[in-house]
């Protein structure tokens, strides 16, 4: 099966607020962490990745500062705020609401 | 959000940064591509190609990243203007004198401005509150004897404009007429007009309920309708929303209700017209006025006020020129009319206010003087206050902060230092606004039209702007010219002192200069007010108490019942309360001295040629019973009073005033002399009374005839009683009497004569009292700024006079050097101050009675008085100089 590259809109938001809950990291580290839980079924798209970064910064949700990756690259680091922790929890609410109700669906019909 | 610090912002560090993420990612995944067993080449290219198109994936992170630097450089600048605010709001509050002693001060002058203009702009600026008022005009006749007074037109010539006017519409006459509402037994004395068709067209008055006068009301025999004043329908009728239709009883007949007008209006206002013409205060209510065909006929009797529209396009001009060819014709017709009246024609809106108009400019220009002054004592505050702040600012440079943005800080200091000013005088102007109105005089013109408005408000807030804005100019110029590094260094003091100390001087200078000419104009003014009330007013109002009575007048006037029926009415009257316990004296009059009512008549003297066309002797002219002079203890200075002769049906005789008899029968004995006056026979002199000022204080005396009563009988006169008590007292007294002779008539304008002659000098009392005021805190402004320059003077040159005490100058020499710097400054306002006063002298000369405006007296008391204030505001700071130790002045440097 091809990774899908289709992520709902608004989703990838979620997802990317996920994984910097975790760690901090860089653009590419996120692409390559929901690839990896997700059994490379997720593949993130770089032409939204990007943008979506810059949006949860515009937000306030994330901020980006420079660091060094442990093979001495210079790369942006990004890091989940409170008000993005907050986010997250809002959306992961929203996202289990939204789920279910699918699911309901799928089942009864 | 916050930033810490700023980076180059724009385009290129935005595509850079992404630019760098994009190579990492890249690199990272062709990497990984490697370790799987691609050849590096096909890696990276595979790498790339995966990543997607850079360019457009850059162009939406930019667009992103530039809208959260809008909005954040937005929240910043929000931020920072919140943050100077507080910041000013700090500063202020960490200097509560200095704030506290500003923003009086400020108070003091905008309050006065707002107050002040609130009355200018109500009685000047408004248009009158008739929806036509820019195109109303008055059409006058004036007499060839005195041009430019105001008198009113006979029905013939009225009837004649209203046909042959080509420059004015809807051209109506309209006359004062007092009604008796009767109700419930009830009878209330109204004030109302009789108006013809066109009047209401004219003003562009819709009513509230009903119609206005129709061209049939105002024929004669046409049914009888009364138009009611919104006050009186609220307050006699409840508001009766079914008032159309019914009837009242006025004066005795019924009278049919067709319409109610809307609130506040009151026209014809008499303070808006000439005040011989009895018009009341406000008008309540108007019935038409019906023209018989012998009407078109009376060309002698001027009694119609006369009110038009221009049409479209027209001007005053305009109507100017064609009343006066209407006039020439008029001419041709009627004759003797060209001898004795021309024709006046005066846009309502100026008549209206003629008479105040240049007291209140006069006014506005002071108030506008004290808020300069008051300005420049706030300047003054500020800059004393900006030289202890030097250090302040000095460290701020240090640490970054640009000129600009010093700037701003002290731009918005002074703008929240104004507005703060400028709100409490705005409250003090609408608190004190009652006081204000309480003073203004009772006839000022359009009193009812004075509200503080958006226009008061938006002028304060202007005022407020453009002083915050100059403040902050004044403060930031001076700021951050000095040298800031030397005032580090704590030896920078003197050096920004020279230019400092410049302009606070010539604040002061500014200051004493205006505070002169307000001082010399109050001076002025009040000079004028104590010559005014010495003026002898001819008569001794003391214990005297006054009312107007008016009896109805009916529809039909039939001159062999009515007039002597007034005339018993008047008698009885005064009669009875004359047997009154207490009472010494009691008389009526037509027209009561300093009220304003006056007439005037032409007359010729029997045995003498007839006077030259244009040259007939004119003389005011009253009823009076013959109890009337010894009320007022107006003095006899030959013959007799009337008595009992003058108590038949028709009298023969007359009473002449001193002044006519000195001006028409010099070196003669009047006495037995006979004049034709008024009536068209003669009556014999058989007495003559001492001269009384019969309009105002200020008004020359005028030959007068005094009618008795019998001869010329009125339906309303003046009833003037003289007792040994209280005159306050008489008014129970005759409301009694009043009631025995007849119940149904009421009691208007009850006052005691002293009132009536304070009321004639209200309107100089209100210039002289406000003017007074203008000036006593411009003085106390001055001497303050005096005080505060001079003091400020003294701690800068403390090292120099240090030095100077220490090389074993005399503390009296300190002393006089310092008082010499007060005496200088304020010397050089005294000297300017006098050369505007006297230019500006030719202002108040119509402003004041028989004093000359520039009166060198008066300046030299000013500028003594100013110099005297410099001095006395210099002695403290003086002394302060005396008593500085030389060690401590010269180790504290």
């Amino acid at each position: 099966m091809s990774p899908s590259t289709d992520l709902l809109q608004g989703t990838l938001d979620l997802l990317v607020l996920k994984v910097l809950a975790r760690d901090s990291t860089h653009g590419w580290g996120i692409a390559q962490r929901i690839l990896e839980v997700s059994r490379e079924v997720l593949a993130v798209n770089q032409g939204s990745l990007y943008p979506a970064l810059h949006r949860l910064e515009d937000r306030g949700w994330v901020t980006g500062s420079w660091g060094i990756t442990e093979n001495n690259r210079r790369a942006r680091y990004y890091q989940l705020t409170s008000a993005g922790r907050r986010q997250l929890e809002l959306e992961r609410g929203e996202w289990n609401r939204f789920s279910g109700a699918v699911e309901a669906i799928l089942r009864s019909a | 959000m916050r930033r810490l610090f700023r980076l180059a912002t724009g385009r290129s560090t935005s595509d850079e940064d992404f630019a760098a993420e994009a190579k990492l990612h890249v690199d990272l995944r062709t990497q990984e591509l490697i370790e799987g067993g691609m050849s590096p080449a096909a890696a990276r290219e595979a790498a790339s190609r995966h990543f997607g198109d850079l360019e457009r994936i850059s162009r939406s992170c930019r667009e992103i990243d530039q809208n959260r630097e809008r909005s954040m450089r937005r929240t910043e600048l929000f931020q920072e203007l919140r943050h100077d605010v507080r910041f000013a709001y700090r500063t202020l509050v960490r200097s509560p004198a200095f704030t506290v002693v500003a923003i009086l001060t400020l108070a003091l002058g905008i309050g006065a401005t707002a107050a002040m203009f609130t009355v200018v702009n109500g009685v000047l600026l408004r248009p009158l509150p008739y929806p036509n008022a820019p195109g109303l005009v008055l059409v006058w006749t004036t007499p060839k004897s005195s041009p430019g007074v105001e008198w009113p037109f006979a029905a013939g010539n009225f009837l004649d404009l209203r046909n042959e006017s080509r420059v004015l519409e809807h051209v109506s006459a309209f006359r004062a007429r007092s009604f008796i509402l009767t109700s419930d037994g009830n009878s209330e004395l109204l004030e109302g007009a009789r108006v013809t068709a066109g009047f209401f067209e004219a003003l562009g008055m819709q009513p509230l309920l009903g119609r206005t006068i129709a061209t049939e009301d105002d024929r004669a025999g046409a049914p009888h309708v009364v138009l009611l004043g919104y006050g009186l329908w609220q307050r006699r009728f409840g508001g009766d929303p079914n008032i159309l239709g019914q009837l009242v009883a006025l004066n005795d007949s019924s009278y049919q209700v067709v319409g109610v007008m809307p609130k506040g209006f009151a026209f014809p206002r008499g303070a808006e017209l000439p005040s011989g013409l009895g018009f009341p205060g406000r008008s309540e209510l108007w019935i038409p006025m019906a023209f018989l065909p012998a009407d078109a006929e009376n060309r002698g009797s001027q009694n119609l006020a006369v009110v038009g529209l221009l049409k479209s396009g027209r001007t005053v001009e305009d109507a100017r020129a064609d009343i006066a060819l209407f006039w020439r014709g008029l001419i041709q017709r009627v004759p003797p009319l060209a001898e004795v009246l021309s024709p006046l024609v005066v846009a309502l809106q100026d008549d209206a206010t003629h008479g105040i108009r240049r007291s209140l400019i006069v006014l506005l220009g002071a108030v506008a003087f004290l808020l300069l002054i008051a300005c420049a004592n706030v300047s003054n505050l500020l800059l004393t206050r900006s030289t202890a702040r030097h250090r302040e600012v000095a460290i701020r440079v240090a640490l970054g902060a640009g000129n600009r943005r010093l700037a701003r800080q002290f731009l918005v200091e002074n703008l929240l230092l104004a507005l703060a000013g400028g709100a409490c005088g705005v409250l003090l102007a609408v608190a004190g606004k009652g006081a204000l109105f309480g003073m203004l005089p009772g006839h000022l013109p359009r009193v009812d039209d004075i509200t503080v408005d958006w226009s008061v408000l938006a002028l304060m807030l202007g005022i407020v702007i453009v002083a915050g804005i100059a403040f902050g100019i004044t403060t930031a110029a001076h700021m951050t010219r000095s040298d800031h590094s030397e005032v580090l260094r704590g030896t920078g003091k003197s050096s920004v002192g020279r230019a400092h100390r410049r302009t606070r001087q010539g604040l002061i200078v500014a200051e004493v200069a205006l505070s002169f000419i307000l001082l010399a104009g109050a001076a002025a003014l009040g000079r004028s007010f104590i010559v005014l009330q010495r003026v002898q007013s001819g008569m001794d109002s003391q214990g005297v108490f006054t009312a107007q009575l008016i009896l109805p007048l009916t529809e039909t006037f039939d001159p062999a019942r009515d007039p002597p029926r007034w005339a018993r009415f008047f008698r009885e009257i005064t009669d009875r309360l004359a047997t009154r316990p207490g009472v010494i004296a009691a008389g009526a009059v037509t027209a009561l001295p300093l009220s304003g009512a006056w007439e005037s008549t032409g007359f010729s003297i029997e045995g003498r040629p007839a006077a030259e066309p244009g040259q007939t002797p004119i003389a005011q002219y009253a009823g009076v019973s013959d109890g009337y002079f010894r009320a007022l203890r107006i003095p006899l200075r030959s013959g007799r009073f009337f008595g009992a002769e003058e108590r038949r049906d028709s009298a023969t005789s007359m009473i002449i005033s001193e002044s006519m008899a000195a001006r028409y029968f010099p070196g003669e004995n009047p006495i037995g002399r006979r004049i034709k006056a008024f009536f068209p026979f003669a009556l014999e002199i058989v007495g003559v009374v001492g001269d009384v000022r019969q309009t105002t204080l200020d008004s020359p005396i005028v030959p007068s005839i005094y009618f008795p009563l019998a001869e010329y009988p009125a339906p309303n006169m003046s009833i003037v009683v003289r007792s040994q008590q209280d005159a306050r007292a008489l008014e129970s007294l005759l409301r009694e009497v009043l009631k025995e002779v007849d119940p149904g008539i009421p009691l208007s304008r009850p006052e005691t004569m002293l009132d009536v002659l304070a009321g004639s000098l209200a309107q100089q009392r209100f210039s002289l009292i406000l003017l007074a005021f203008f000036a006593c805190a411009a003085l106390g402004l001055a001497t303050v700024g005096i005080y505060g320059v001079i003091a400020n003077v003294v701690s800068g040159r403390t090292r120099e006079l240090g030095i100077r005490l220490a090389l074993g100058a005399e503390p009296k020499a300190v002393r006089l050097l310092v008082l010499r710097d007060g005496l200088v400054l304020s010397g050089l306002g005294v000297v300017i101050g006098g050369l505007g006063a006297m230019a500006l002298g030719r202002v108040l000369a119509s402003l004041v009675y028989a004093v000359n405006p520039v009166d060198p007296l008066a300046l030299a008391c000013v500028a003594v008085l100013l110099l005297g204030v410099g001095t006395a505001a210099s002695i403290l700071p003086a002394l302060r100089a005396m008593r500085i130790d030389p060690i401590a002045a010269l180790r504290a440097e």
